[in-house]
């Protein structure tokens, strides 16, 4: 008797369900462990509901679907576009040059340290693609950029300006306002013809102020005429 | 309805796989989820444990469901989950059991508290209350093996070769648990009721 289908206490035991308010409170610990999806307040058929509405688009023909995910790709494209419209136009590519740009467009190399603004520098523009120095003649290999930029420069050893370097900015070492001018000609010869694209006089320029003043006051300058000059130079042997 | 479903797939969160997913979760739950719960319930689990295990059972059917064998019913791969979930339950509470010595385990806290009987069947509700805790201390008196197998056999009406899959162990060794844990049943019952008549004041 006991324990057979007629048993009052197994079927006690059977009817032990739980009460809605149980369903709910452990169906919204489950929503806010992300088990569940998030309809907290929907009823409990709703799942079921949802599951059946499931089974109906899994039995929908073939060409409905297709149909179905096109659209839904033409919803997604929209807040892609909206998004892309809604940033500053300095900040994208017109559309122009992003039909001529190649595929994956990359910040021209020059240092990270560079002021952002250099008054006798030529305009460069940002998105312009640079493709890496080709090998063309059988010499040596050359060196990376930042390699020649540490090596050439005769005090970069270290690519950030040293303490000293802005101390004798700011003036702690004596004007000497004859050699300043001397300095401002070497550096101007060389920045002017960088903008000529005369790479053999800039570097000239710069090797001469390199000579006479390895510790004057346009060190910075110099360095920093020197990173351009060979970043033409790069250009130049990739053409 | 339309607004809806449109605004589905752009949930920031969720891929539509996880969303698949989801949804298969959340249908799994509004089937079953009454049946994990008794079944957690009369295996045992204490009832300030029982929202986190029934929580268990459905985290573990969401992380499983992607490895979930169709050729297998729903139902056994379901209850194998909620056994395991149940006895590490029980074996937490074990471990933990200085922080429930002050309350009764066969007492249902959410089914007390929430379940306000109709006025007409309060005597009858009073009844059936009884007999449940009755039957959920003499559950309690059994091991584990006979708790187990009297309660997927009796309580859930599973088949003994499903009870067989569920835990894991041979058909024949099923067939002779269910028979001693129904006979263990049936003797616990019979000495509480001798021990409730007995003593009619002690509750």
């Amino acid at each position: 008797m006991t324990g057979s289908d007629d048993d009052p206490f197994t079927r006690a035991l059977r009817d032990d369900l739980p009460a809605q308010s149980d369903e709910a409170r452990v169906r919204s610990r489950l929503v806010s462990a992300g088990v569940l999806a998030g309809a907290v307040a929907a009823p409990v058929g709703s799942a079921a509901a949802a599951a059946g509405v499931t089974a109906k688009v899994v039995a929908l023909p073939l060409a409905v679907k297709v149909g179905a995910s096109l659209a839904f790709v033409g919803l997604v494209s929209v807040p892609v576009v909206s998004h892309l419209a809604s940033q500053p136009p300095s900040s994208r590519p017109s559309l122009s040059a992003t039909a001529a740009a190649r595929p994956l467009p990359v910040r021209k190399a020059e240092p990270r340290h560079e002021p952002v603004a250099a008054p006798l520098a030529a305009p460069v523009t940002e998105t312009e693609p640079v493709a890496l120095p080709a090998p063309a003649a059988p010499e040596p290999a050359r060196p990376s950029l930042r390699e020649r930029t540490k090596s050439s420069a005769s005090t970069a050893t270290n690519p950030l300006p040293s303490v000293a370097a802005f101390e004798d900015a700011a003036g702690t070492k004596p004007l000497d306002e004859g050699s300043l001018r001397a300095e401002t000609a070497l550096i101007e010869r060389a920045l002017s013809a960088l903008k000529r694209d005369d790479i053999a006089t800039a570097r000239t320029a710069l090797a001469e102020h390199a000579r006479r003043f390895p510790n004057g006051h346009l060190v910075r300058e110099r360095q920093r005429a020197l990173e351009r000059t060979l970043g033409k130079e790069t250009e130049s042997h990739a053409h | 309805m339309a607004a809806g479903t449109l605004e589905q797939p752009f949930a920031p969160p969720e891929t539509g796989a996880a969303r698949r997913a989801s949804t298969r979760v959340e249908a799994v739950y509004s089937e079953y989820f009454r049946y994990v719960w008794r079944c957690l319930r009369a295996l045992g689990v204490h009832p300030h444990l029982l929202d986190d295990a029934v929580h268990d059972v459905f985290v573990v059917v969401q992380q499983k469901l992607g490895a979930f064998d169709d050729g297998v019913p729903v139902t056994t791969w379901l209850y194998a989950i909620t056994l395991r979930v149940a006895r590490r339950a029980r074996a937490n509470a074990r471990r933990d059991a200085w922080r429930y010595a002050n309350t009764e385990p066969g007492e249902s806290a959410s089914s007390a508290s929430d379940d306000a009987p109709a006025p007409g069947n309060a005597e009858r509700d009073l009844e059936c209350g009884e007999q449940l805790d009755l039957a959920r201390r003499a559950l309690d008196r059994l091991d584990e093996d006979k708790r187990e197998a009297f309660v997927l056999s009796q309580v859930e009406q599973r088949s003994a070769p499903e009870i067989a899959d569920i835990t894991g162990v041979p058909l024949n060794t099923v067939y002779s648990r269910i028979r001693a844990a129904k006979l263990a049943f049936q003797a616990e019952v019979t000495r509480l009721n001798l021990v409730n008549r007995g003593k009619p004041n002690d509750r």
